[in-house]
């Protein structure tokens, strides 16, 4: 328990003593505290720098209510102190009457006779209010005989119930339901820390169900507690406290809440700011008047009555100016606090009006009914209202001279009254300490306010964290807390990432003093990206940096990507390709190119892809895309290729368009008619979805995919999408379940896809049925019976046929016949029969005199390779590793390739010095032979048409060959002429190179590197300066 | 210049728009992002109306020798279309919830038929197949697949002292779970970083040749 109870309790013995009243039975045991050893009153700390006085001008029982409202009934008053309209900091019986409300179980009404039988004499008693002088109320506290019978129109209905039940003791049931029924809401949140809910609860108080809200607000703003007192606590001080006898500190069953109040000192005033304290008023005027020390006969000694004191004021010479426009001035100010502060949450309703009409009707019911209570029955706006019907003039002259000397207080005149106020009420400072205040003149906030240190300290505090100035001329100092915690790198990070996302960053509105905030460059951010933007940059420039293998020339022939690529491959003349473009310009730099060699291979097979997207822009795109594949003389739409129709509503788009595919395809883009042969989803050949997000793979997989069984569907996704398409994938790897049959990641694959289509060897294209092509001199010839070539290819093709109305070239490229699938292996198993395919004719001599860029001889092609690797790379006599190595080829050096083997593991090249020797063929990357004829150049058959361009052979007969050393006769013997076709026409159509190909792989070679670099360099640095901070803290 | 070396230079300046960003938030890097946000809008706005709209007005409700009924379906989307707008009045906006309820509900019977048949089934038989055809490769989908639905199993026993916790064998196979989820989220990390790699490069290249002109 706090002194200040303890001091409480003192001053009832001392008031009892004072007055002479009988004491009462059920006072509690005060001990053996005598009036010597009660503590004496420090009027210095209870004088107050007050610069208005309204409990005067309200007098009576609106003197009372001021006094309730005040901080000193905040601080030192329990709730029959507030609600009594009577000063009850000196009655007696007011334990015991106030017992009978903590017995009362559930918010019940204690019996109204009993509690008027135990209400003090001049509480029950007060037959008439207009007795001068009661026995145990002081006369200075009388109320004004005609206020007190005065009606007033704005009190409340408990008010004036009380009024009229003061006549006669049956009233009083009324006056007492009243309290239950309308207790002031306010009341709660005045005394945080009596445990205001408990308290209002036992008058039955249903206004107060969001109290802890209220208190939370109040805390917020300086006004509350900071600690909630447990239920526990509470349910001892309805069965114990109220009995217990013993003093707080001694008392092992003291609940916890009430040790609270001990914080609930003068530091941690309640709201003392808002409603003036009237006690303390008058305290400190009383001894801050030097002219009342001067007109008080024998100021020296302790009065004996404060009537005498309050006589003397009538000989006080006035010439103080009037001030009462001062009076009405600050009361609005005190609204306007009210009204301006949110968190208050208890603005009237003429601050509700001043609201915005948008926040008054979102304002909570709880909030807008406390507020209409609080206007209506709060002792702060009675103290209001009585402020407006009770000028100056009309107070008493007593008051009148008291409020006026209380306006001329100086600020520092605190010291040297003491003994005055404590010859007065001797006891009263230490029972009821007073809140050491400060005029808040200087405050931005809560001018001619008298504020406590503690409030004073949080209003600084608030002015600091927004930056507010402190007054009207007076700027801030330095930026604010919050916009330095804004302005830290951590805050920084997080506006910057919402801002990349697009989303509109709840800032809270800073004050204009903020605005100085200065947007920095981010160093660390600025450094990363520059070096990551410089290694990939440089390898476009310095070859040195080219680092790392460009992408093989081949899939793996068990990978997912060889898998798609024979979907495409296995594409016959006039069939439909469903291809699904999910992707947007954000993906179309890493997109585009393997939309680009799917297009130009569905196209050079002869099938006719439709177009479908799920992305309008997507679907532009990849029409513009496909426009330009055609070169110079584009595709024709709606024969060629198809770009029918946009997908809208997702997933469920999606599935419509399986379930009625004619719908969608019906028209283009433009609204035209497509007239395409398709009447469901398994009248395609293959469906082909290129996304930049797996969901969309899903989508396709889960929509489209169960209602075209024994479609193939080939996925082509960006790296990102990669790991969750990936199960799709695996799904499609038995032929008994419906999923992708293949899939293409990136631009890895993109580059090997159209290595191959762009490569000198590409597999044997197939003919269009309607192609008449004249018959061939140069026969096909098996290569070599070990040589294991799909059916597609090992079948040997008819003579082929030029067709008629297609000039040829009279000296066309002739190219090795291709294995379809690429598979380059270190594992292959040597025979001693190796055979080699020829890739030119017979009449192909190679000359030492090499030029990788010059025509062969008689101008024939010189089928050149480029090691794809940086390092060097070994020659061996033959195909396969357990030969010797005869030279060492530097890398990126360029070859010239005179064979293979059979399954086109192993190139066989000529050396500049003449030597020849074998090479792998993942080490080299096959490079496009010369162009073609300008006849031939530019020239395009129709979709699915390709030329097959053979090699003319002087002698009319089969090419075979010059063989070098072992493989040379066996290549004579096995291999006569494999069927060297090359696509020409669709070829110059459909160029397969792109600007800076090399270079971007190797950019991005680097830039991973460097960015594993920096991740690694990064996460180290964190690492070793948390041990550092903890090693500080520690 | 023709409307193709336009459009490539033109993209070549806003591509140095948006790099510019390096240098923070700015005004060039803020008419490039507005300028394509604004063209997407607008294009996907005439590419529906021209592609979608128009063509159901034109197959419903103007379509000739049609019968009522045709014409009543072609009035249901514009009907639910209509009610979406009401959500802007606080008066008549629940009107608009009809409307939302039947894209919720169309589209998450979509989705979960759609992943019985298209994930789920083709997932597990994959998965029973794996360990036939291969059983290293089919064990780790297996433990990977089954662990992974354990780590996302929040059934659990109420402790005395009321914690819930799940039993420890689910507890084991969970953690497992949750290591093949860490995997698979950096691998999808790592993913997103080549893919914004590829990008970068594809755009330097492109400003290269811009250039160079290449």
């Amino acid at each position: 328990m706090s002194d200040e109870f303890d001091d409480l309790r003192s001053l009832f013995d001392d008031e009892e003593d004072e007055e002479g009243h009988p004491a009462a039975d059920n006072l509690p045991d005060t001990g053996d505290v005598s009036d010597e050893d009660a503590p004496r009153l420090d009027t210095g700390e209870l004088s107050g720098r007050l610069g208005q006085l309204d409990w005067q001008q309200s007098g009576g029982d609106e003197a009372d209510a001021a006094a309730s409202s005040s901080g000193l009934g905040v601080t030192g008053q329990l709730d029959w102190q507030k609600t009594s309209g009577h000063e009850p900091a000196f009655t007696e019986d007011v334990d015991d009457w106030m017992q009978e409300f903590a017995e009362a179980d559930e918010l019940a009404v204690p019996d109204p006779q009993a509690v008027w039988d135990d209400m003090p004499d001049w509480l029950a008693g007060d037959d008439s209010h207009d007795q001068p002088a009661e026995p145990d109320v002081p006369d200075w506290l009388q109320p004004d005989d005609e206020v007190s019978d005065a009606t007033h129109p704005e009190r409340p209905d408990w008010q004036e119930e009380f009024h009229a039940g003061a006549e006669t003791p049956p009233d009083a049931e009324e006056w007492l339901a009243g309290i239950g029924e309308s207790a002031p809401p306010d009341l709660g949140t005045a005394l945080p820390d009596v445990d205001s809910d408990d308290f209002l609860n036992l008058f039955g108080t249903d206004e107060l169900e969001q109290e802890d809200e209220i208190s939370e607000i109040l805390r917020d703003i300086g006004l509350g507690t900071p600690a909630e007192p447990p239920a526990e606590a509470m349910e001892e001080v309805d069965e114990s406290w109220f009995a217990d006898e013993e003093p707080a500190e001694t008392s092992p069953e003291l609940p916890a809440w009430l040790t609270e109040i001990e914080d609930f000192g003068p530091e941690d005033a309640a709201p003392d700011d808002v409603a003036l304290p009237a006690n303390e008023d008058f305290f400190s005027e009383l001894e801050n008047l030097d002219d009342l020390r001067a007109a008080v006969p024998d100021a020296d000694e302790p009065l004996q009555d404060i009537d005498s004191l309050l006589a003397g004021y009538d000989t006080v010479e006035s010439g103080i100016p009037d001030t009462s426009e001062r009076l009405l001035d600050l009361n609005p100010d005190i609204e306007r606090l009210l009204a301006d502060d949110d968190s208050f949450g208890f603005a009237g309703d003429e601050a509700a009006d001043d609201l915005p009409e948008g926040l008054v009707a979102e304002l909570p019911d709880w909030l807008s009914e406390m507020g209409a209570s609080v206007d209506e029955l709060s002792a702060a706006a009675l103290l209001r209202q009585g402020q407006k019907d009770r000028p100056v003039e009309e107070l008493d002259e007593r008051l009148q001279a008291l409020h006026d000397a209380g306006l001329n207080l100086k600020p520092d005149q605190e010291e040297g009254v003491s003994d005055l106020f404590k010859s007065l009420l001797p006891g009263v400072n230490e029972a009821l300490p007073p809140v050491p205040i400060v005029r808040a003149a200087d405050s931005g906030i809560a001018g001619d306010l008298i504020l406590t240190d503690a409030q004073r300290s949080k209003i600084d505090q608030l002015e600091k964290m927004v930056a507010a100035g402190r007054l009207p001329g007076q700027a801030a100092q330095g930026m604010s807390a919050i916009d330095r915690t804004y302005d830290s790198p951590f805050m920084q990070n997080v506006f910057d990432d919402a801002e990349a996302a697009g989303e509109e960053e709840p800032r809270p509105e800073a004050p204009a003093a903020s605005r100085r905030r200065v947007r920095r460059i981010k160093i660390d951010r600025l450094l990363v990206t520059l070096v990551v933007a410089a290694a990939v940059l440089l390898p476009f420039f310095v070859s040195s940096l080219r680092i790392g293998d460009l992408p093989p020339s081949a899939f793996v022939a068990s990978s997912a990507a060889n898998r798609a690529f024979q979907q495409v491959e296995g594409l016959h003349v006039g069939d439909y390709v469903l291809f699904a473009a999910e992707y947007g310009p954000t993906a179309a730099a890493e997109l585009d190119s393997l939309t680009d060699a799917l297009l130009r291979h569905i196209i050079e097979r002869g099938a006719r892809p439709v177009i479908v997207s799920g992305n309008a822009v997507g679907l532009a795109h990849v029409n513009n895309l496909i426009e330009n594949i055609g070169g110079e003389q584009a595709l024709e739409a709606n024969q060629e290729y198809y770009v029918t129709r946009y997908l809208a509503a997702g997933v469920i788009g999606t599935r419509a368009f399986a379930r009625n595919v004619v719908n969608y395809v019906s028209t283009d883009m433009n609204g035209q008619a497509t007239n395409l042969g398709v009447s469901n989803i398994g009248d395609f050949a293959l469906i082909v979805v290129v996304a930049e997000r797996a969901e969309e793979v899903r989508a396709w997989a889960e929509q489209v995919v169960p209602s075209a069984s024994g479609v193939p569907f080939v996925a082509a996704v960006s790296y990102a999408a990669a790991p969750m398409a990936e199960p799709y994938v695996l799904s499609g790897s038995d032929s008994a379940l419906p999923g992708l049959s293949g899939m293409l990641v990136g631009y890895r694959d993109a580059y090997t896809y159209r290595a191959i289509l762009g490569a000198a060897g590409r597999p044997p294209q197939l003919l269009p049925p309607a192609a008449t092509t004249p018959p061939t001199t140069m026969p096909l010839v098996e290569a070599t019976p070990e040589v294991t070539e799909p059916a597609e290819s090992a079948t040997p093709l008819p003579p082929t046929e030029i067709p008629s109305a297609t000039p040829l070239p009279s000296e066309t490229p002739v190219l090795p016949t291709e294995m379809p699938t690429l598979v380059p292996t270190e594992t292959q198993t040597p025979t001693p029969t190796t055979t080699e395919t020829p890739l030119f004719p017979a009449t192909f001599t190679p000359t030492p005199s090499f030029t990788p860029e010059a025509a062969g001889a008689g101008g024939l092609p010189v089928i050149t390779g480029v090691i794809n690797t940086s390092q060097g790379v070994n020659v061996r006599e033959n195909a396969g590793r357990e030969f010797a190595v005869v030279a060492v080829l530097a890398g990126r050096s360029t070859v010239q390739i005179i064979g293979r083997n059979g399954d086109e593991s192993w190139y066989k090249i000529l050396l500049e010095d003449g030597t020849e020797g074998w090479i792998s063929a993942s080490l080299v990357t096959v490079q496009s032979p010369a162009s073609p004829t300008p006849e031939s150049a530019g020239k395009r058959l129709p979709a699915g048409m390709r030329l097959q361009a053979v090699t003319p052979t002087p002698e009319g007969g089969a090419v075979v060959p010059e063989a070098t050393e072992e493989a040379t006769a066996e290549v004579m013997e096995a291999a006569t002429v494999a069927a060297p076709t090359v696509s020409v026409g669709d070829s110059a159509a459909l160029p397969v190179t792109m600007a800076y190909q090399d270079e971007r792989w190797y950019s991005m070679t680097f830039g991973i590197i460097v960015i594993v670099a920096v991740i690694t360099l990064g996460a180290v640095v964190n690492i070793l300066r948390s041990l550092l901070i903890r090693r500080g803290r520690s | 210049m023709s409307t193709e070396q336009i459009g490539l230079w033109a993209g070549f300046v806003f591509t140095l728009m948006i790099f510019s960003y390096v240098l923070g938030d700015n005004f060039l890097y803020r008419i490039a992002v507005y300028v394509f946000v604004g063209l997407t809008a607008g294009f996907i706005t005439v590419v529906t109306v021209e592609s979608l709209l128009l063509p159901w007005v034109n197959g419903t409700l103007l379509a000739a020798n049609t019968d009522i009924g045709t014409r009543a379906v072609g009035l249901v989307p514009f009907i639910l279309g209509a009610l979406l707008l009401l959500k802007a009045s606080p008066r008549l906006g629940r009107l608009g919830n009809i409307a939302i309820a039947f894209i919720i509900g169309v589209g998450t019977a979509v989705a979960l038929v759609g992943a019985i048949t298209g994930t789920l089934l083709p997932l597990i038989a994959t998965t029973s197949s794996g360990v036939r055809v291969d059983v290293v490769n089919g064990f780790l989908i297996f433990l990977g697949v089954s662990s992974t639905l354990i780590y996302f199993w929040y059934l659990g026993r109420r402790t005395p002292i009321g914690e819930v916790r799940r039993g420890l064998a689910a507890r084991v196979v969970g953690v497992v779970g949750q290591g093949f989820i860490v995997i698979t989220l950096g691998a999808i990390y790592a993913g997103a970083i080549l893919t914004s790699l590829t990008i970068f490069s594809e755009r330097i290249s492109f400003i290269l040749a811009r250039i160079t002109g290449g």
